[in-house]
């Protein structure tokens, strides 16, 4: 992501952050009020800041951009700019984003089961349903082969370890 | 004193003393190592089994449990960027890139050997200069402790040099992230987005797995690599890094230890303070602080040398007045008082033989530590070996766990993934989520601390200013803070000047 663009979504997000926390801030009152108000105008004036400040960039680098891809020879230094203004971790690795949906989607439906169906049988399904999406497919194996493999005996541990020797609770749910 | 220490000793060399501090090791580096379970709830489930023991034994074996659950939480941070206790979040920012360079043997041994040194530092302090240390950490009040967090949250302007607004503005939302719940002060009610559980507030553990684990879990699916890191073991490791820390990081060891030391003494201000106050230390008097969070042995030593040498800080009011220097303190503090032992500077004479064989076994637990967690390293370094999909998987089964142990709070599952995605879509647009997690930390004492500031004011019709400004430490503490802050600034001024006279010599 340019700079520019990482200034000016980082400011939105501090605006918007600040904005959550401030539409609650009227209800409170006297010495509860002052340190979150500092806090909240600390953030939405930064946010003003980094949004400004993401704008100019975006056109200065456009500018710049513009005026050195006019002439052949600058094209080689208008590409070190656009570099220079990317995060040199997107150069190196690239993201995939479908397999970051895949497990935020499993994630996020696992807290849902955790209380419902309880929170062994619901990790095991996890585990396993989501390396059926995420695992290597390349290897000889199956998947779900592969899966069990690693989840169940995992599961067995966790349950010994937490419920077993250090009694901590887990969600129990109608199942287990 | 002298009359107790030999009894103390042959008590410690007892098979069954023995064998409590080796178990007690290995099980506390277990509950440390897991992301979720702390110290604090290591020793309190062993404080039951104490009451069949005799109380030297019970002590030896609570506080062989406090060392390792300290030492045990590098482990996780290292291997999977998950702090197992909060105490090693300052470990994470070098740990994890050097297990990402594929030196994972060689960071969990700075941090074995780190920790066992600060223990042992933090245990001196403790056996020689238990009281007059306690006198002066009771001069810490609530302008001292103030300005001791904020001098904490200056970290932000050394973490983040090139990027220090973003950092600040990280460090405030963390603050007010800390603001939801009951008003410390005045027992209001704020920002609970109209859910009833946020009245208790967000716990710091489950923020911090949600920003350094179930973020990174995000990062190493989508980054479709097979492996963590290559995991290289090499047989030298645990020579070459003892000989490093021992030419190199001597005075790095020493000065992390003493901080960590003094931070324990002070109550509410744990391990978490001690290794953030350290590691912004090593890096300001750093010659090279460029290659702080690229991956540098310094940065682990200075964070796990502190956070065991809270230990003995912490044990210190604990023994000598009656004031737990810290949630574990406390729990041992309340076992003692159970085994029908009255702490305070009578426990040095009316039962001098307890107390001079507890603070013998932390030396001994120190020094058992190195074999101990040596052997667990070759375990833990092999987990590399597993496929990237199955440690993330499994980060995420244990985040939920631990977080749901903290208060049996399904509320606490729901912080680990808001959090998580915070951290991994703000890292991609440079929020910073190391100053995030300070901000949480310490923006309760900030709280706190103003609030009693204000009714000291309010008490002695001083005036705010009077009031934070009075007594030495605030005046040096203030000193600190302007130190901090400033010499960031200057280095980075000058770096920039030095790179546009390098710029203006090429063209």
């Amino acid at each position: 992501m340019r700079k520019s663009k990482q200034d000016f979504w980082a400011g939105i997000s501090f605006i918007l952050i600040g904005a959550a926390f401030g539409v609650q801030y009227d209800e409170l009152t006297g010495v509860s009020r002052i340190f979150p108000e500092i806090l909240i105008s600390i953030i939405i004036l930064g946010g003003i800041y980094f949004v400004i400040k993401g704008l100019v960039q975006n056109y200065l680098e456009k500018k710049l951009t513009q005026s050195l891809s006019s002439s052949p020879q600058e094209t080689k230094k208008s590409d070190e700019i656009k570099e220079n203004c990317c995060v040199a971790e997107d150069a190196v690795e690239s993201i995939s984003w479908s397999r970051i949906l895949i497990i935020s989607i499993f994630a996020v439906l696992l807290v849902f089961s955790l209380e419902y169906i309880g929170f062994f049988v619901s990790s095991l399904a996890f585990v396993v349903i989501s390396y059926l999406f995420l695992g290597d497919k390349s290897l000889q194996r199956s998947l779900l082969v592969r899966s069990l493999i690693f989840a169940v005996p995992f599961i067995i541990i966790v349950w010994i370890l937490f419920v077993k020797l250090l009694h901590v609770p887990t969600p129990a749910g109608i199942l287990f | 004193m002298n009359e107790f220490i030999l009894p103390a000793i042959l008590n410690l060399f007892e098979p069954m003393n023995f064998f409590l501090m080796i178990a007690g090791l290995v099980g506390g580096i277990i509950v440390g190592a897991l992301p979720g379970l702390t110290a604090t709830m290591g020793v309190a489930l062993m404080v039951p089994i104490t009451f069949a023991m005799n109380p030297i034994s019970g002590l030896i074996m609570l506080g062989a449990i406090y060392v390792g659950a300290i030492y045990g939480g590098a482990n996780s941070a290292i291997l999977i960027c998950t702090p197992g206790t909060p105490s090693s979040v300052a470990t994470t920012f070098d740990g994890w890139p050097m297990c990402q360079n594929g030196k994972a043997d060689d960071a969990l041994h700075v941090s074995l050997i780190s920790s066992a040194f600060g223990g042992i530092i933090g245990t001196f302090f403790l056996l020689f200069f238990a009281a007059a240390l306690a006198r002066f950490a009771l001069r810490f009040g609530g302008p001292e402790n103030f300005w001791l967090c904020l001098f904490g949250l200056s970290t932000i302007a050394v973490m983040s040099v090139d990027n220090m607004g973003k950092g600040i503005i990280s460090g405030a939302i963390g603050i007010l992230v800390a603001t939801i719940g009951l008003d410390p002060n005045t027992g209001s009610i704020r920002f609970t987005f109209g859910t009833y559980s946020l009245i208790q507030g967000i716990s710091v553990i489950p923020c911090m797995i949600g920003l350094f684990s179930f973020s990174q879990v995000l990062y190493l699916i989508g980054s479709k690599r097979e492996y963590i890191a290559k995991c290289s073991t090499s047989s030298g490791s645990f020579m070459y890094v003892t000989k490093y820390l021992f030419t190199k990081c001597k005075v790095l060891l020493m000065r992390s230890s003493i901080i960590g030391t003094i931070v324990g003494m002070l109550p509410g201000a744990g391990g978490e303070i001690a290794s953030i106050i350290t590691y912004n230390e090593a890096k300001r008097w750093d010659k090279n602080p460029e290659r702080y969070g690229k991956g540098c042995i310094e940065g682990v030593a200075a964070s796990e040398s502190a956070n065991n040498a809270v230990i003995g800080g912490a044990l210190i009011p604990m023994l000598t007045l009656g004031i737990p220097g810290s949630a574990v303190a406390a729990v041992i503090l309340g076992a003692l008082m159970a085994h029908g032992i009255q702490p305070g500077f009578k426990i040095f004479t009316a039962s001098g033989e307890l107390a001079y064989t507890f603070i013998m076994s932390q030396f001994l637990v120190c020094l058992l530590m190195l074999p101990v967690g040596y052997i667990l390293c070759k375990f833990m370094a092999r987990l590399l070996n597993l496929q990237l999909t199955y440690i993330a998987l499994s980060i995420v089964v244990l985040s939920y766990i631990g977080a749901y142990a903290i208060a049996n709070s399904i509320i606490d599952v729901w912080i680990v993934v808001i959090f998580g995605f915070v951290g991994y879509f703000g890292g991609r647009i440079g929020m910073d989520t190391g100053a995030m997690a300070l901000g949480v930390i310490l923006g309760p004492m900030i709280e706190e601390n103003l609030g009693k500031c204000v009714d000291l004011a309010n008490a002695h019709n001083y005036g705010i200013y009077g009031v934070m400004t009075e007594g030495v430490i605030s005046k040096i503490l203030i000193f600190a803070l302007m130190l901090s802050i400033v010499t960031p600034l200057y280095v980075g001024i000058t770096r920039g000047r030095r790179n546009a006279k390098k710029g203006a010599r090429h063209a």
